[in-house]
């Protein structure tokens, strides 16, 4: 089994929201999760029995903030994204409470797709440093698997 | 290893210390110890941090820009420290790229062996290919 690095030129990791690659990214995160239920009766002696029930899905990212907004052509390509976005743009995205598209692909021929929304878009600024901001989302609806 | 930093700082080290007769810069040493007797001035430029994006490599690169200057006499090196950092802090509007300079440290020490003065400025340099 191969190991996977996110920038392994095979995978040309991102994120896109709202059909644009989000650029400067430094990391990002996808979580998956399925809630259980208790359902330990008499019968089990002492043992904890769970059932599965809804599931859901959360992602997350950081970068830097730039005012790129015109992408690069290496990772334009070979993808059916156009546009790019960025921190400075997702925190005017945010105001508008809106659902977005969500897109990342987690391997060659893996993209994770669904709905979103931006739960928090936060940027940091400090003397002599590096302008950083961070990206979370929560999934709402499913999240499915497309190999474009 | 950044050819327009050195370059640039180069240059602006030079406008500082302009009102001097012999300017004495060099990048990294100091190629005789004669010119310690004069007024001097090194200068090196590390590389603290460098982030990378995913879509960009060495996208900020965080600098140590470290200043010696080195005189018989104190007096100099207090007059011209003011013109240096004032120079350096231009740096700025000099490159595109140079988002911030700040003053990390400063001192004046009297070195024993060579019987100079050394005055040392350390400044944080961040340089963004963004």
């Amino acid at each position: 089994m191969a190991v996977k690095y996110f920038e392994d030129p095979s995978i040309k990791g991102f994120i896109a929201v709202k059909k644009q690659m989000v650029m400067n990214l430094t990391d990002a995160n996808i979580s998956y999760q399925t809630a259980t239920d208790k359902v330990t009766t008499f019968d089990d002696a002492f043992v904890d029995q769970y059932l599965p029930t809804t599931t859901s899905w959360t992602a997350d990212a950081t970068g830097v903030v730039t005012d790129t907004s015109t992408g690069y052509a290496g990772y334009a390509t070979g993808t059916t994204l156009t546009g790019s976005t960025n921190g400075l743009l997702i925190l005017e995205t945010i105001k508008n409470r809106q659902i977005v598209t969500f897109k990342m692909k987690i391997d060659a021929s893996n993209y994770q797709n669904g709905s979103a929304i931006i739960t928090d878009c936060s940027h940091k600024y400090g003397v002599g440093k590096n302008a950083t901001w961070s990206l979370k989302l929560q999934g709402t609806g499913a999240l499915t698997k497309s190999t474009t | 290893m950044n050819k327009a930093l050195i370059n640039s700082i180069k240059s602006q080290l030079f406008k500082a210390t302009s009102g001097i007769t012999t300017t004495n810069i060099y990048f990294l040493f100091l190629p005789n110890e004669e010119l310690l007797k004069t007024f001097t001035v090194t200068f090196e430029l590390n590389t603290k941090d460098i982030t990378h994006s995913f879509d960009q490599k060495e996208l900020v690169m965080d600098y140590e820009l470290i200043i010696n200057i080195n005189n018989p006499k104190y007096e100099p090196i207090l007059d011209y420290t003011v013109f240096i950092k004032s120079r350096i802090y231009e740096l700025v509007g000099q490159l595109p790229a140079v988002k911030t300079v700040n003053l990390s440290d400063e001192a004046l020490v009297y070195n024993f062996d060579l019987e100079i003065y050394n005055g040392q400025l350390r400044f944080d340099v961040n340089y963004s290919n963004a």
